[in-house]
């Protein structure tokens, strides 16, 4: 579906940006971990659309979390105010499945891509989950602040520059919470993924089917299919991430 | 300005389009891509994805953006022909609208062997194939290989970059229809460090295929066909006044997916 969304509001959140966007005939059907394709501008520079996961979906309002980038496109969402209109597609491709057993929610992700992650909670919450999250950022400056998450989650950080005493990877906390979550979630580089799959495979014997779902560390260019520039290799194949995925069985994912 | 095009007047059958608005090759996969706002019925043609004989799985194409447009270095990512018309021959029977196959391959016997499976595939109108920019031989061969195996209409892609010699050599084969096609590019892949090879598209592109067209419009009888850098209706009417037969409008779809419609509509308007 192609409609105009309206920025409603934009408010800092640490060294990220959150931006609700609102549209009258409300946003139907978008599942968490599915993205939008965003127009950004109506020139052509900056030229493709930017798929952007929505990090609260309501009925009448979505939510985007934009961290700090280079990215131009997004660079140019982050400059717009309050009321401009935004030419946007979607919702596209797969998103995560919130299975009905699972009452003890495992989210882990890098700061920068977290974003997909934001929408699992409310519904997590819902059924009455228990929910962790994961988070690492580069740079202190860029995990969020825990005022940003529902005070029923809780919030684990690491970061490469850390204060005294905090530390610098995840690995403890997520050993840890691995052996109590029954659903992992998780949105990163490959690199991230690669080492949490290790560390899954050696704290639970194996990645069983349905137990861990990770974003595709792809960029997805066109977003509909057709550019096949965001392959993935799964062991079902090699599958275009925008429409089989993003979102992906984290033990199907060749990393 | 609209009204029925005829892509190949010295072909027995021809390749007739209810307009001279297409899709480019790769811009919305074999016909399976409906992309949201994109109305292929509207269209006067459509060119597939690239085809090769076999399925190629080695190369994963590759978009890196540029200021006003992107580089994209294709790969041969696809099923092979056999899964193609399994998969997507009874599509094209359905989205009634002449279907022009581009046949990936740089071998003439490759290129042969693709047209003669497409031979007798009545969804099929055409086929379509690239010129090596720097090897009028080994292009000229390729149609020749093309039209031996096969009696379809031939569209044969020229790069921006080619000089006139490529096209003085393919007027000398049984091409129906010339495309001026994107420019070669090459780019630092910045995951390898290497150099890797690609087309170049964006909105800079238009005047320079529309100037391309016109030049070739004034000695090349075999309709021309331009494609590159349309981003709006006046890219298109410029392309169309300089001479072009029709266009194929590429990569501005997946950012403004009715653009095609709205040229269509505004032609016939």
């Amino acid at each position: 579906m192609v409609f105009t969304a309206t920025i409603l509001s934009r408010s800092d959140l640490g060294s990220s940006l959150a931006i609700r966007v609102g549209r009258s005939e409300g946003f139907w059907s978008c599942q968490p971990g599915q993205f939008y394709l965003l127009r950004t501008g109506a020139a052509w520079s900056p030229y493709g659309r930017r798929a952007l996961f929505p990090t609260l979906i309501d009925p009448n309002e979505l939510g985007f979390l934009l961290a700090p980038s280079n990215d131009p496109g997004l660079a140019w969402l982050a400059a717009q105010p309050a009321g401009t209109a935004l030419d946007l597609i979607g919702p596209q491709g797969r998103g995560f499945m919130l299975h009905e057993h699972q009452r003890r929610i495992l989210l882990m992700a890098e700061a920068s891509a977290v974003a997909p992650l934001f929408a699992l909670i409310p519904p997590a919450l819902a059924r009455q989950a228990s929910i962790t999250l994961l988070l690492h950022g580069r740079r202190r400056a860029d995990l969020l602040p825990a005022a940003a998450l529902p005070p029923a989650v809780e919030y684990y950080t690491a970061c490469d520059d850390p204060l005294p005493g905090q530390p610098t990877t995840l690995d403890d906390a997520f050993v840890s919470a691995l052996n109590w979550a029954d659903g992992l979630y998780l949105a990163g580089s490959a690199e991230f993924l690669r080492q949490a799959k290790a560390v899954v495979t050696e704290a639970r014997f194996a990645v069983t089917s349905g137990f861990a779902q990770a974003v595709a560390p792809v960029t997805l260019p066109c977003g509909v299919g057709a550019c096949m520039a965001c392959l993935v290799d799964s062991g079902r194949g090699r599958h275009r991430a925008c429409v089989r995925g993003p979102v992906f069985d984290l033990g199907e994912l060749a990393l | 300005m609209t009204g029925t095009v005829e892509l190949a007047p010295q072909h027995k059958v021809g390749l007739s389009l209810a307009n001279p608005v297409m899709l480019a090759s790769g811009v919305a996969g074999y016909g399976d891509i409906q992309a949201p706002g994109l109305d292929l019925a509207a269209l006067g043609g459509l060119v597939t994805a690239p085809v090769t004989r076999r399925p190629a799985r080695r190369n994963v194409p590759q978009i890196q953006e540029l200021p006003g447009g992107l580089f994209w270095q294709r790969g041969d990512w696809n099923p092979g022909l056999r899964i193609v018309l399994r998969d997507f021959a009874p599509l094209w029977r359905r989205l009634a609208l002449p279907i022009i196959v581009h046949l990936a391959a740089d071998d003439p016997g490759e290129i042969a062997a693709l047209a003669g499976g497409l031979e007798g595939v009545r969804s099929v109108a055409g086929l379509e194939l690239d010129a090596p920019d720097d090897d009028p031989r080994l292009a000229t061969d390729l149609v020749w290989a093309a039209r031996q195996a096969a009696d379809l209409p031939i569209l044969v892609r020229v790069p921006l970059t080619a000089g006139d010699d490529l096209v003085k050599a393919l007027l000398e084969t049984p091409v129906d229809a010339l495309v001026v096609a994107p420019p070669a590019g090459a780019r630092i892949d910045p995951a390898s460090g290497h150099l890797v090879y690609g087309s170049v598209h964006g909105a800079a592109l238009a005047p320079l295929v529309t100037a391309r067209i016109a030049a070739l419009a004034g000695w090349v009888e075999a309709p021309l066909v331009a494609c590159g850098g349309i981003h709006s209706l006046d890219d298109a009417l410029a392309q169309l006044a300089a001479g072009a037969r029709a266009v194929q409008i590429d990569t501005a779809v997946w950012v403004d997916p009715s653009l095609p419609g709205r040229i269509v509509a505004a032609l016939a308007g």
